[in-house]
């Protein structure tokens, strides 16, 4: 593919399916700039096989993302290690919606890659337990066990947010 | 059959990014990575006994040849490190180690104690030397201290915070400046390095030369790790043989990947507080704390990766 090309074709496919990329980058990564750094990434390994690749381009870059996350893309510069969790976006509904994004952001900055990636591919991506295994080269046993170890995790956490929310409404009392 | 949390799972990364939207010029810096990459790649095939000769000696400078010829007492040595970092503490902490020199992150102060003001700048150079981000996060430190529960540097961090954060976003050519609630996703350095000290958790490999001064080297002791790799199989700590502060981190992951982390501790004059502030550049206009135009429909249902 010449230049030009390319680099049209590029542009279209970010124009298209930028914004879906990014959300599943960003959670695999940890934050939104380190996953548009993910996704930028994978989209150059995107250019450098495109001729080769068969099929839809975003199954690619799908799986590259999950690739580079779960093998720890980020511990690759120290400035990407720096990751800090910071979410501006409105909550959909402020009376609820905090606790939810609190809950996620503190499971999902304490897993490790490998764990966080199982969670985001079974419950963004929405695949399923033998897809997920599949997508990152592990056996269906470790994806159940990550799987529970995450949801375990994240269950505390909700827990304790419920039991901080009761303690100051009968402190209001 | 999906149960409530595996629905709370699921919503909440659905509302943790709903709004997000890539920057307009993506594709352009992604291609123009990619040529450049190219051209270091055919220099690379080119030169590759010069490739091999230089990480020979990136090898060697991580893993410099420490003599023993003075036997260092760990616990003498302990002592010192203490005192340093805790003398050091209201300094910034430089640290570096990114692709292009200049980049880094800065914290004040070095070794925060609860209720003091601690600002955070990360400043992020991609390998063409621009600048890829430029943060500031500024909070106070909680009364509860969790940096103090700390086990050593190699925790993956956690502290929940309240703050404020700035953003110098290069791309809009926009700064933002807004109270957040964030999650720092790493340790703070210095208070990282001491909880590993005072726990021990360190021999002492021996005196060598680092960046032209004398350091001592030390071999972490890195705990076993239950969980899924990539994680730390070995790390290396080199002090200042004469202020006894953290000079070099070196960092190996199960995965093979290597890590160093050069610290520098900079004394807190106004030339270098300046540091800690994201440079904004004439022309750029201060912009609202929501991104995006709202949330944009999210198309599920793509086929599963073959």
């Amino acid at each position: 593919m010449h230049h030009d090309e390319q680099r049209r074709t590029l542009e279209r496919f970010v124009a298209e399916r930028g914004d879906r990329l990014l959300r599943t980058a960003a959670l695999l990564a940890g934050s939104r700039a380190d996953g548009e750094d993910l996704l930028q990434s994978a989209l150059e390994r995107l250019l450098r096989h495109w001729r080769r690749i068969d099929g839809d381009p975003e199954n690619y870059v799908r799986r590259t993302l999950y690739n580079l996350a779960a093998d720890g893309w980020r511990r690759q510069r120290l400035w990407q290690r720096k990751a800090v969790l910071f979410e501006p976006a409105p909550p959909v509904d402020p009376a609820t919606a905090v606790d939810l994004h609190d809950a996620v952001v503190r499971v999902l900055v304490r897993l490790p890659p490998r764990q966080r990636a199982v969670l985001v591919l079974r419950y963004f991506e929405q695949l399923s337990e033998a897809e997920t295994a599949e997508a990152l080269g592990c056996s269906v046993g470790t994806v159940k066990s990550a799987t529970a170890r995450g949801l375990a995790r994240l269950r505390e956490m909700t827990a304790s947010a419920d039991g901080a929310k009761a303690a100051a409404a009968k402190e209001r009392s | 059959m999906s149960s409530d949390i595996e629905e709370l799972a699921r919503e909440g990364m659905r509302q943790l990014t709903a709004t997000m939207q890539v920057s307009p010029d993506l594709a352009a810096r992604t291609f123009g990575r990619h040529r450049q990459h190219r051209v270091l790649r055919a220099g690379m095939a080119l030169a590759a006994a010069g490739v091999v000769t230089a990480a020979a000696v990136i090898t060697a400078v991580a893993h410099g040849p420490a003599t023993k010829a003075t036997p260092i007492a760990a616990s003498a040595l302990r002592t010192r490190l203490l005192a340093a970092i805790d003398t050091a503490s209201g300094d910034i902490l430089y640290t570096h180690g990114g692709p292009a020199p200049g980049g880094g992150t800065w914290q004040s102060p070095a070794y925060p104690q609860p209720g003091q003001e601690v600002h955070f700048r990360v400043l992020g150079l991609g390998s063409d030397g621009k600048v890829h981000k430029d943060l500031e996060y500024s909070f106070k430190m909680p009364t509860a201290n969790p940096a103090t529960s700390y086990t050593s540097n190699l925790d993956q961090g956690g502290l929940q915070l309240s703050g404020t954060a700035m953003a110098v976003d290069h791309f809009g050519h926009v700064w933002r400046q807004c109270h957040s609630n964030f999650i720092l996703g790493f340790t703070l350095d210095a208070a990282g390095i001491r909880a590993e000290v005072a726990n021990g958790q360190f021999t002492v490999i021996g005196r060598t030369e680092l960046n032209g001064r004398q350091a001592i080297e030390l071999k972490i002791n890195v705990p076993p790790i239950n969980e899924a790799p990539p994680h730390t199989t070995a790390a290396r700590l080199w002090v200042d043989a004469t202020t006894y502060l953290p000079m070099r981190e070196f960092v190996r992951m199960s995965d093979g990947q290597q890590n160093v982390t050069d610290y520098i501790f900079l004394r807190p004059t106004p030339e270098n507080l300046a540091k800690l502030r994201p440079v904004i550049p004439a022309g750029y206009t201060r912009a609202g704390c929501t991104q995006g135009t709202g949330p944009k429909p999210h198309t599920r249902g793509f086929p599963p990766p073959r």
